[in-house]
């Protein structure tokens, strides 16, 4: 019997536990060990960075979020909550620790840092070549920078962590704004001597000239406004670049102007002969590496609302099921823009304070302020007339002027495509069949755009050295070199007694309207508080001094166990 | 494979060897055993013979009931006789003589007391008796005539301990918590073990009426042979098997049909007038009197606020039926079974059939099951036993429905037929919209699963060791989904297919040894087992699809650029692999004093190569004080235990590869460059390295008493538990500075006792009349001893439900305490009216009276499990009517069992912009509302009153007509028949606000602002409701 027993437990040993049948076996995941190792894959590791920095400039992160780049500025306002005023409309109430915006913000850019320290740190012990090793650090380092920077602008002093972790740490501190300006600075430099100049690189790769732009901007941070001004004039003198003054691209025969020139669709990219844009963030229809754009849906109103009473009709208020659209269907054609929901509203102060005569960045083209109204038929007195023109929009009862707030205020075409790009950029579902009664084609209600954006262009170049040499108190040269950018717009020119900040950031207006995140060109200068309450009537109201900075994300100190993160001050 | 080939060469040595042996004797003994009540042959009886109160052989018996010892040497005998469902029986000084054969007959009594039933409890089964942990069979006579697509959810609310959710979508898997949530980021659900091999597909594609048996095991020292995956108990459940006596084979059918309701039928769209005024409750500054807000503005018009085409409808009273367009009229659940069970001396068989079809109240949410079971076991000598059992069910869950939501929010005065001609539309007036009937007509979708068992054993009585035993399984259990569906909700349709498979297999040694000497007894069980898991996926997903014709068959039609293949990992391959021991030994002495030890080891591939072992102990005492001769003059007692057991288990929770740092590589993060550039991947570092974790664990102590009082009339089993459990792995939150927002860490501790009683009392038992009630009591109480090894608080900054406070129990709810509402003409503080405080809107106490509304004013407002839960079950039998109901109740004691209903609520926006379901809110003129005005939010729009989801339900009643066997004599064919009527969920009482208390949303669901939803499904637009159901059934024996 015992021999028995002991046959079974020779059997039972023949399978005892060999180790390798434990082994764990990623059928389907990669490791870093086996997927950052050669060329091809740092690369997949730098394209990652740069959709994280598309994500924040497509509004891919979160929508609130971004908008929240360019609202409760005096640039714009929030038209969803307008009245009673919420969410950033009512700034006091929400620009909190725990508001979600900031806390976004903070996550998008500190996740591009993650992902660039890896590179970085990478690259350092991997067989690539030495050409490959210095363009993936050179554009890590950059985008490290460019994200630095921009959590200093919005937060002031941030923490800095410049290591691939293999643990989580808890113990971060607040270096100050100047610490982390002068990181970036660092990283900018050593990139500028590892990176390619913008004509040898393919489109939309990170080259000398943005990372010089960038840099420029954070010497201004710094004080150093010589040197600032030295790194906007290498770019501004690299024969590579320069501002596009002739009409050119896809449209230029088509009527128009150059300043549209710049943001027709397909018209972004170094190799299509733009020379002005530095770097351009990249989409394509139907390209499953790409995403589109929400701007145009959120900044154009949202015309399903506009309605106006027929001439000689009731206007009492039982009468109220007469109105009629101003639009064909209530809805946009494609010769205007594309359809919007009015989500962000521009103020006053852009709309009608800011422009003088001739300014092409104002022209028909570019800013539509009349639309003929064609949603009643053709027989009808109204039918052709001009809504504002022709007194249509004045003669709307009081009770109905809330919703205008988002149905009708001047269109900016800068982020929508043309009349017959729809296809192309926003593809076939977006378009009907049906032509509007005065040209184009009448749009569904498709809201994603795939139109490549500036991150920088040329013209902002001239206007960082102009700002460096507002700091040196030289007004002749600041002039000289906004009137640079004013001269191509068509726009008088200025003379130096004028020149100031608060001129600056007019022609900033002028020229970036809804390119760069305003926010963060204001709590850079300190001048969130300043020009929101001036310039706009519903987070101006609420808006206080501390509000200069953004908060630092509440769940970050709360999560920071081992050490303290300081909040900004007069945040609660 | 080549390890579970291996595995088998071990079992066939094993049987040559055994057919070598042969026996020698003198004496015989033949015998019949039948049962008392049917005179039928029972068969698999076992039969031990005694000498000097030694087993010294042991048999069952056939088919026929026969059974035989050849060899036995001249002498005095004791013999005893057990069987599952049967009293044991002796027989006392058997005389057999040489060359004589002395035959007996025997017939067993239908056990009534519990204590005598042979229970499962992992690898192996043991009479109740002689259990030593808390092991509990669940009763499913209770509701079995309940509609359920499930077994588990027809045991919600009877077994102590045993807690399991409400079902509301058509065939999904009710939540299950065993004792108490012992686990933060783990499974709280048991482990399933059907036929006593680990079974991880759905409790739906399991046809309840194939089941025979289900035993749950409690505690850590019942659950502790499964080791690493037992902290949340383990449900066995056992499948049929042929009973049929006599060469004959019994033929079932039961069929029922079932008509649903939904329980809370105010949950409906609002309709086209209820809209207009919710139009004027958010425009409230115009819509109002100026002089007196709680009164109409005569003048005022809702439908400026609409679109003209909307205004329109809205003055003509032109408006849509949404809920009755996208509902189905009469929702209901067929079903139909037929089963065969028969046996024979050296065969028994079971084969089922099932059919399983609901149509759910949300139109195209169905579910079909066809399933089939066949069960076989063979006994070709009588030392080896091999058999089989297997099943395919066929789940179909095909057809898109529209999701709550899309009924909810469509408006009234959208409508989708021409007004004029009443015609349906294909397009909304005016545009080129679909309209959303029109989308559900163009979609196509097909989901089914096929779900392959099939399991084999081999069980061999080893001769010339007796009592010793091997018996090797062999489980496979394949699921084959595919999921095919096409969209077309503009001019480009996406469609996509989506195929997988899982292939589950394990293979267990178990070896056993059972036997008596005098008063010591002996039960000894080994386990060498392994399991390998392997998934397997593909998904592609087709855009742009402008023909339609071919639907999702022709993805290629789509436009080749945006023809993707997915990366989801939960489609893409996976593989994970266990090995495992246990042994497990028992010792009895004079059958009163009972001790069972039992040790597993378990490897999984998961664990980090630091932590690739884990160790669980157990061990356990039983007192049979109901033995003891001063007990057993006692008359009252009938039987009583006492149990004792301390034992460790624990959760993997560590998921495959969750150790291992990994990239995660795509085009969804991938970038291009230029206009024309083609797509590249992306990747990035997507998890840190985590080689510390390791799996959770729980040790428990369970004390427990079972009896049986009062001639049997009065039994139960009272329970009590402490438990703790460590090593908790939870997500700590990081700072994102980082680049990740949490990070695995395995440190907490939690610690959970409770009771449980069940009670069964027999007040009335006659001839003709008879009275069974039986109650269940559960309570537990748990609380965080330490979360993060600091012994300090660990609060989520925005998530109410996922901070955790030492000392106060697991799930407590932090957030801002609501103490009303602001009214119009209160005072409202400048710094309050400064953070948007005004009528309307929540009052919130200010914790630090600073003045304002900060985190900081957060408080500890109560926790979401329960206080208690009690079931009452009653069975009055009057001749040939039974009828018996069930009531089922879970309440939260003081601030417990907190849900919030109005979590869910759109916010302002949205409320305006969608329909939805009328609900109470403030106005001027509703100033006593329990939720705040639609018209603007404050702090936080997810912010509404928590409240206690107490309710009390009638869940089950059923009357059912047998009829008399005088009867169906005449018939001849048939030998049993009843038929019968049920309610499902008939009463339910609770003050709670919404769908249901007790269904818990989807794990997934997050409010819009991305916080969890406490249990209890509220005021959700996406919520689905609770169906009463009426059913109507037969049963047939033939």
């Amino acid at each position: 019997m015992k021999n028995r027993i002991y046959i079974l437990c020779i059997a039972l040993g023949l399978f005892s536990c060999k180790k390798d049948f434990l082994a764990e076996q990623p059928l389907s995941i990669y490791t870093p060990d086996n997927s950052l190792q050669t060329t091809s894959q740092f690369q997949a590791a730098i394209n990652n960075v740069y959709s994280g920095v598309r994500n924040v400039y497509f509004g891919n992160m979160d929508l609130d979020t971004y908008f929240g780049l360019y609202y409760a500025t005096d640039f714009a306002m929030n038209a969803t909550d307008y009245d009673p005023a919420a969410k950033l409309n009512a700034y006091k109430a929400t620009m909190v620790p725990t508001y979600f915006i900031p806390q976004n913000v903070w996550t998008a850019f500190y996740k591009i840092i993650t992902n660039s320290n890896l590179i970085i740190s990478r690259t350092q012990t991997s067989q690539l070549s030495d050409a490959d090793k210095k363009s993936f650090t050179g554009q890590a380092l950059f985008f490290r920078a460019y994200s630095y920077n921009m959590l200093a602008k919005l937060f002031g002093g941030v923490p800095i962590e410049l290591k691939e972790l293999s643990q989580p740490r808890y113990d971060y501190t607040r270096a100050t704004r100047d610490e982390v300006y002068k990181q970036c600075k660092t990283d900018l430099e050593q990139a500028i001597t590892m990176l390619s100049d913008i004509d040898k690189v393919a489109d939309g790769t990170v080259n000398k000239q943005i990372a010089q732009h960038i840099l420029s901007e954070v010497l201004i941070s710094l004080k150093d406004y010589d040197g600032a001004i030295t790194a906007a004039t290498s770019v501004i003198n690299y024969s590579g670049v320069s501002l596009m003054k002739t009409r050119f691209g896809r449209k230029a025969t088509l009527p128009g102007d150059v300043y549209r020139d710049l943001f027709e669709y397909n018209n972004q990219n170094y190799s299509t002969g733009n020379r002005e844009g530095l770097l351009v963030m990249q989409t394509a229809l139907n390209n499953s590496a790409s995403v589109g754009d929400q701007t145009a849906w959120a900044v154009v109103p949202s015309f399903a609302g506009l309605l106006f009473f027929e001439t000689g009709k009731d206007t009492s208020a039982a009468a109220n099921a007469t109105r009629a659209n101003v639009m064909y269907q209530g809805k946009f054609i494609d010769s205007i823009s594309s359809n919007g929901v009015g989500w962000i509203r521009p103020t006053s102060h852009f709309f009608y304070e800011i422009w003088g005569a001739g300014d092409i960045r104002n022209s028909q083209y570019n800013i539509v302020r009349d639309l003929r109204i064609t949603g009643v038929a053709a027989s009808s007195p109204d039918y052709g007339k001009w809504y504002v023109k022709d007194g249509y929009k004045a003669r709307t009862p009081g009770r109905f002027y809330r919703d205008t707030i988002r149905s009708f205020y001047p269109i900016i075409r800068k982020t929508s495509p043309s009349a017959g790009d729809f296809t192309a950029a926003a593809g076939p579902a977006m378009l009907t069949s049906t032509t509007a009664p005065f040209g184009g084609i009448v749009l569904n209600g498709a809201s994603r755009l795939f139109i490549q954006k500036y991150v920088a262009r040329l013209a902002e170049t001239y206007l960082l050295r102009a700002e460096a040499y507002l700091g040196k108190g030289d007004n002749q040269k600041t002039a000289d070199d906004i009137n640079v950018v004013r001269a191509r717009a068509g726009a008088a020119l200025a003379g130096p007694a004028e020149m100031n900040i608060d001129y600056i950031l007019d022609e900033r207006l002028r020229e970036l309207y809804l390119e760069e995140f305003r926010s963060a060109t204001l709590t850079r200068l300190g001048l969130l508080y300043d020009r929101d309450k001036r310039y706009n009537v519903r987070s101006g109201l609420s808006i206080e001094t501390y509000h200069n900075l953004w908060p630092i994300p509440n769940a970050e100190i709360v999560q920071n166990t081992g050490a303290t993160i300081n909040q900004n001050p007069g945040y609660q | 494979m080549n390890f579970f080939l291996k595995l088998f060469a071990a079992a066939s040595l094993i049987l040559l060897h055994n057919g070598l042996i042969a026996q020698t004797g003198r004496g015989k003994v033949v015998g019949i055993v039948n049962s008392n009540q049917e005179q039928q042959p029972l068969n698999a009886v076992t039969v031990a013979v005694l000498k000097n109160s030694k087993v010294i052989a042991s048999t069952v018996s056939d088919s026929t009931g026969k059974f035989a010892f050849e060899n036995l040497e001249a002498g005095s005998y004791d013999f005893t006789f057990s069987h599952i469902g049967f009293k044991a029986q002796a027989l006392t000084g058997t005389i057999v003589r040489q060359g004589e054969t002395t035959s007996l007959l025997i017939k067993l009594l239908e056990s009534t007391t519990e204590m005598e039933d042979v229970i499962v409890v992992g690898y192996g089964t043991r009479k109740r008796q002689d259990v030593t942990g808390s092991v509990t069979r669940a009763n499913l006579q209770l509701q079995k005539q309940s509609p359920n697509s499930n077994v588990i959810s027809s045991l919600r609310g009877t077994v102590a301990g045993l807690t399991i959710g409400q079902t509301t979508r058509a065939g999904t898997d009710p939540t299950i918590i065993v004792r108490g949530r012992n686990s933060i980021s783990g499974t709280t659900s048991p482990l399933i073990v059907v036929d006593g091999l680990i079974y991880r597909g759905t409790l739906t594609s399991i046809n309840p009426s194939d089941i025979a048996s289900i035993d749950l095991l409690k505690d850590a020292s019942a659950a502790a042979v499964y080791g690493s995956q037992a902290s949340n108990g383990v449900v066995l459940i056992t499948t049929k098997t042929g009973t049929a006596g006599g060469d004959k084979i019994n033929v079932d059918y039961s069929g029922s049909y079932s008509i649903q309701k939904m329980t809370n039928k105010q949950m409906r769209p609002a309709s086209g007038s209820q809209f207009l005024q919710k139009i004027g409750d958010w425009y409230l500054s115009e819509s109002r009197d100026p002089n007196d807000p709680a009164k109409m503005n005569p003048a005022w018009d809702p439908t400026t606020k609409l679109s003209a085409v909307e205004a329109a409808n809205a003055k003509r009273g032109y408006q849509a039926n949404w809920w009755g367009l996208m509902t189905n009229p009469t929702p209901r659940i067929q079903s139909h079974y037929v089963g065969l069970n028969g046996r024979t001396k050296m065969l028994r068989f079971y084969l089922g059939y099932g059919y399983f079809d609901q149509t759910n109240l949300i139109k195209n949410d169905d579910y079909r099951r066809n399933s089939i079971r066949l069960n076989v076991d063979v006994k070709p000598a009588n030392w080896l036993s091999l058999g089989a059992q297997t099943s395919l069910s066929i789940n179909d869950y095909s057809g898109v429905s529209p999701t709550f939501s899309d009924i909810m929010f469509l408006k009234p005065y959208t409508v989708p037929y021409d007004t004029l001609t009443g015609k349906q539309l294909q397009f909304y007036p005016t545009t080129t919209t679909p309209t959303a009937l029109e989308i559900l007509r163009r979609s196509r979708d097909l989901e089914t699963n096929l779900n392959f068992i099939g399991n084999f054993y081999a069980s061999v009585d080893i001769p010339g060791v007796k009592g010793l035993n091997y018996r090797v399984n062999f489980g496979n259990n394949y699921i084959y989904y595919r999921r095919f569906n096409f969209n077309a909700p503009t001019v480009e349709a996406t469609a996509y297919k989506t195929y997988m498979t899982d292939y589950f297999q394990t293979l267990d040694n178990i070896l056993t040894y059972k036997r008596e000497f005098g008063r010591h007894g002996v039960d000894v069980t080994l386990l060498y087992g392994g399991e390998i898991n392997k998934h397997d996926g593909s998904s592609t997903t087709a855009n742009g699809i402008t023909n339609w014709a071919l639907g999702y068959d022709r993805l290629d039609v789509g436009d080749p650029a945006r023809l993707t293949v997915s990366n989801d990992l939960s489609v893409l391959p996976w593989k994970e692999q266990a090995l495992y021991q246990m042994a497990r030994a028992s010792y009895s002495f004079d059958r009163k004093y009972i001790l069972t030890g039992t040790l597993r080891r378990d490897g999984f591939s998961g664990f980090s190569e630091k932590n690739k072992w884990a160790l669980f102990p157990s061990i356990a005492f039983a007192w049979r004080a109901g033995e003891e001769d001063f007990l057993k003059s006692v008359k009252s007692i009938n039987d009583l235990k006492l149990r004792l057991s301390y034992g460790a288990s624990g959760n993997r929770t560590v998921g495959r590869y969750q150790t291992l740092s990994q990239m995660t590589v795509g085009l969804s993060n991938g970038y291009l460059y230029g206009s024309s550039g083609g797509a590249q991947l992306g990747s990035f570092l997507s998890q840190l390295p985590n080689p510390d974790l390791k799996w959770e664990t729980t040790t428990s102590f369970n004390a427990g008493i079972d009896f049986s009082l009062l001639d049997n009339r009065l039994f139960g089993a009272l329970d009590i538990y402490f438990s703790n459990t460590k090593n908790l792995l939870n997500s700590r939150a990081t700072p994102s500075i980082t680049g990740f927002n949490s990070f695995l860490i395995n440190i907490g501790k939690i610690q959970n006792r409770g009771q449980e009683l069940n009670i069964t009392g027999v007040p009335v038992k006659n001839k003709d009349f008879s009275w069974e009630i039986g109650v269940n009591f559960f309570r537990n109480r748990n609380k965080v001893l330490d979360i993060e090894g600091t012994g300090k608080n660990l609060i989520n900054a925005t998530d109410p439900i996922l901070s955790y406070f030492i000392g106060q129990p697991y799930g407590v709810v932090y957030d801002y305490k609501i103490t009303g509402i602001y009214q119009m003409g209160d005072k409202i503080p400048a710094t309050l009216a400064a953070q948007g405080f005004k009528a309307g809107q929540y009052k919130i106490e200010d914790v630090n009276g600073d003045g304002i509304i900060t985190t900081a004013d957060k408080q500890i407002l109560g926790k979401l499990d329960p206080s208690y839960s009690v079931g009452i079950s009653n069975n009055i039998k009057y001749k040939n009517f039974e009828f018996k109901f069930f009531i089922n109740t879970i309440q939260g004691g003081k601030n417990g069992y907190l849900g919030a209903p109005g979590i869910m609520l759109q916010n302002p926006d949205n409320i305006r912009n969608n329909n939805g379901f009328v609900f109470d809110y403030w106005t001027p003129n509703n100033t006593a509302a329990k939720y705040r005005s639609i018209a603007a939010y404050t702090i936080n729009e997810n912010l509404g009153p928590y409240m206690q989801r107490n309710f009390v339900r009638l869940q089950d009643v059923t009357l059912t007509y047998t009829f008399p066997r005088s009867l169906l004599k005449q018939l001849k064919v048939v030998k049993g028949l009843n038929v019968y009527v049920n309610a499902q969920n008939l009463v339910t009482l609770t003050k709670w606000d919404g769908w249901d208390p007790e269904s818990n949303p989807p794990a997934s669901q997050r409010s819009s602002t991305g916080l969890r939803i406490p249990g209890g499904l509220g005021l959700d637009q996406n919520g689905y409701p609770v169906m009463k159901n009426y059913s109507l059934g037969i049963n047939v024996t033939f």
